[in-house]
């Protein structure tokens, strides 16, 4: 089944485009917004072809072959019963004929029965009377009348025998007895041609209909094909997509749908449905990731404060001492004063700095990042949690380690979180190192969180990523850190797992894709 | 001390009573009030305190001295103070200022070499950072108070909880000092300390 498109996710969206200014300018900004609004225009720019207008036209189809079909059968067995009523009039007539040659054969054997072939042939005669429009509708009129006319001649033949001696004129009546034979014979002989050709007509309209019901039923099986094939190509196979885009979009990759046919339909809306209430989860995500850093500077700031008394207090008995000594001191000690004044107000400032930067709202920017800088500007970030709680930190960094793909404030975010987690694990003190490497297919760089800490237990390290799933009570956390470090880490293209031996410690691994290597022409030109 | 250690309990079960009034009724006690209340308990701890001090040196000196010879007499050799900060600035301000007040400082920057300093000498009057690596101030506290017990320790915090309060009190810490603070106010608490040693204020 073919999986639903993922262009512009972030790992491997822009590494179909080269970068023209290999990271020295502006680093290309790729907000999932801008995304998603091309998705929905590329959505529903298509030509529209509605799932409804093709199963009206399936209908519709349908519709017009079986009344097509019915149609036919109904002319052709009308045709069949006018036919099968000419040969009943024909066979008749040519009964009566036959009656008629009887008599007259009689008549000229033992000159009896006139009469009756003569009433034989009256009778023929009135039965191409009344059958006239019918014979006439199959034969045509002058055959119609070419029969008339030997029929009127043949019953004027008799009719001039009548009154006749039987043993006088035996020459004309010898004439007369042989144009009555010819007329005789013509008259049967047409009657049998005119009923073999209207059955042989019969016959052929009745095979027609049949055919017509053999072709019906074939196209009746071919359009239940048809059917079928629709459901399952215009109906099941969009639906499945859209189920893998929502198993994808549980897993954390909120990037939108993107057509693939050359229509859209009522499953374009739904897709379109689907990436607006994406939109309103990016956005949502964005909210959390948002109140989750305004957490994260909460505990900051309360290691902030404490850390920044000291440069204050330096800052404090320096100048203190300088005003109220000023008099006694030398140049070279007021030189050292105001050198220290000056030092430690940077100290001041650059403690401030990593805090405000860290909390400055910023534009997700999306560039190759070391992962080692980012882990020393989170520890730069977290120095006074990580004095306060007795914690010793290690760090393991693999050499010649490929850059990550990503933004720096997210994933400081993310890493920032891990250690204030891994500390708040060790209340006693212990030990957090925290290792980065390559995974085994150079694909991904890990970065290893382990502590000594007092472990998860086996029945939370399922729920651990839920949103608002707490262990550390009301007071100390909402339940966001984790959740929200998964959301950034699945948008980044990357994972985080987790294993844990409750009392002996935890490792949060996170994966992060490499970034894509810079074309080494454009790194030339740069350096041209 | 069990007698001294009930009564500090007893103040500062009140403070954190107040505290826990305060947030019952939907609000903090601001860091002046909790000062207030601390310096409160803190004033009477050193009452008391101060009593037994000057109890104590009569029996230091023997009592063969008035309580206005003993001071005079120990004014005449210069009480040694230990300043530990791992902040250097911090003792490089403040030792001149206390020399100039009379007192033989010396300043250390690292827990370790100042305990191995103390084990060689006892100082009168130290002052320690309360959150320091390695060992912190409250170590510190508990090892002078386990090694001489009439030794006066000052603690400079970054800001008082009830909490730290109360166990530096039960220690034995003889007072606090918050920072940011100048040189004149650590002078102001050493000597309450030199004074409640029985010497006289220098200031």
């Amino acid at each position: 089944m073919a999986s639903v498109e993922s262009t512009g996710a972030p790992p491997n969206g822009t590494s179909a485009e080269p970068r023209t200014d290999a990271g020295s300018d502006a680093p290309e900004v790729s907000t999932l917004d801008a995304v998603s609004e091309e998705a929905q225009r590329a959505l529903l720019a298509r030509p529209s072809l509605s799932i409804r207008t093709r199963l009206g036209l399936g209908l519709l189809l349908w519709l017009v072959l079986s009344v097509g079909a019915n149609v036919a059968s109904i002319v052709l067995l009308n045709g069949v019963q006018a036919k099968l009523r000419i040969v009943g009039v024909v066979d008749r007539y040519s009964f009566e004929i036959q009656q008629a040659r009887r008599f007259e054969k009689n008549f000229f054997l033992y000159r009896t029965n006139l009469e009756d072939a003569l009433a034989q042939a009256r009778a023929a005669q009135d039965i191409l009377v009344q059958e006239d429009a019918t014979i006439s509708s199959v034969a045509g009129p002058r055959t119609v009348e070419a029969m008339r006319a030997r029929v009127v001649r043949y019953a004027s033949l008799l009719s001039g025998l009548q009154g006749s001696e039987p043993a006088a004129d035996t020459a004309l009546l010898r004439a007369v007895e042989a144009e009555l034979r010819v007329q005789g014979a013509e008259m049967v002989d047409e009657a049998a041609r005119l009923a073999t050709q209207e059955r042989s007509a019969a016959d052929a309209m009745l095979r027609t209909s049949q055919r017509i019901a053999v072709g019906f039923l074939v196209g009746l099986v071919l359009l239940v094909l048809l059917l079928g094939v629709f459901v399952a190509r215009q109906i099941l196979a969009p639906l499945d997509r859209i189920m893998m885009a929502t198993r994808r979009i549980a897993g954390g990759d909120l990037t939108p749908i993107t057509p693939r046919r050359r229509y859209h339909d009522e499953f374009s809306q739904l897709a379109a449905g689907i990436n607006h209430m994406l939109q309103e989860l990016v956005r949502r995500q964005e909210i959390l990731v948002q109140s989750h850093k305004l957490q994260a500077i909460g505990t900051l700031t309360a290691g902030v404060a404490h850390e920044l008394n000291n440069p204050i207090n330096n800052l404090m008995l320096t100048a203190a001492a300088l005003e109220e000594e000023y008099d006694e001191l030398d140049d070279s000690q007021r030189l050292e004063m105001a050198t220290d004044l000056v030092k430690e107000s940077e100290r001041a400032r650059d403690i401030v700095r990593n805090l405000l930067d860290f909390a400055r709202e910023s534009e997700v920017e999306v560039e190759p990042l070391d992962v080692e800088e980012i882990i020393t500007e989170t520890l730069q970030l977290a120095a006074n949690q990580v004095k306060l709680s007795k914690v010793k930190v290690k760090g393991e960094v693999e050499e010649n380690l490929p850059p990550v793909h990503g933004d720096r404030h997210q994933l400081t975010q993310v890493f920032l979180n891990l250690v204030l987690n891994a500390l708040d694990a060790m209340p006693g003190g212990g030990a957090l190192t925290i290792s980065v490497e390559k995974s085994a297919d150079r694909s991904c760089v890990n970065v290893r969180f382990t502590d000594t800490g007092v472990g998860i237990a086996a029945e939370h390290l399922k729920s651990i990523f839920a949103p608002f799933f707490s262990t550390k009570g009301r007071a100390k956390g909402t339940g966001l850190g984790l959740s929200v470090s998964l959301g950034i880490i699945k948008q980044h293209g990357g994972d985080i797992r987790v294993e844990s031996e409750p009392g002996a410690g935890t490792t949060f691994t996170v994966s992060l894709p490499v970034a894509p290597v810079p074309a080494p022409e454009r790194m030339d030109e740069v350096v041209a | 001390m069990s007698d001294l250690k009930k009564k500090i309990e007893d103040w500062m079960v009140r403070v954190s009573f107040a505290e826990a009034d305060a947030a019952k009724e939907g609000y903090q006690l601001t860091g002046v009030e909790l000062d207030h209340k601390t310096s409160l308990a803190l004033d009477r701890v050193r009452i008391v305190r101060n009593e037994r001090a000057s109890r104590g040196t009569r029996a230091h000196e023997g009592g063969t001295m008035s309580e206005g010879e003993g001071s005079k007499g120990q004014a005449d050799e210069e009480l040694s103070v230990m300043i530990l900060d791992d902040e250097p600035i911090v003792g490089k301000r403040l030792k001149p200022a206390l020399e100039k007040s009379g007192f033989t400082v010396e300043v250390f920057e690292d827990p370790a070499l100042a305990l191995k300093r103390m084990a060689e000498k006892e100082f009168d009057i130290v002052v320690t950072d309360l959150r320091m690596e390695g060992l912190d101030g409250i170590q510190i506290l508990e090892h002078v108070m386990e090694h001489c017990e009439r030794t006066r320790v000052i603690l400079i915090t970054g800001y008082a909880t009830v909490e730290v309060a109360r166990e530096a009190l039960v220690k034995g810490a003889f007072d606090f000092i918050s920072k940011p603070f100048k040189p004149r106010d650590l002078q102001a608490v050493v000597n309450k300390a030199a004074l409640s040693l029985g010497h006289k204020a220098i200031l």
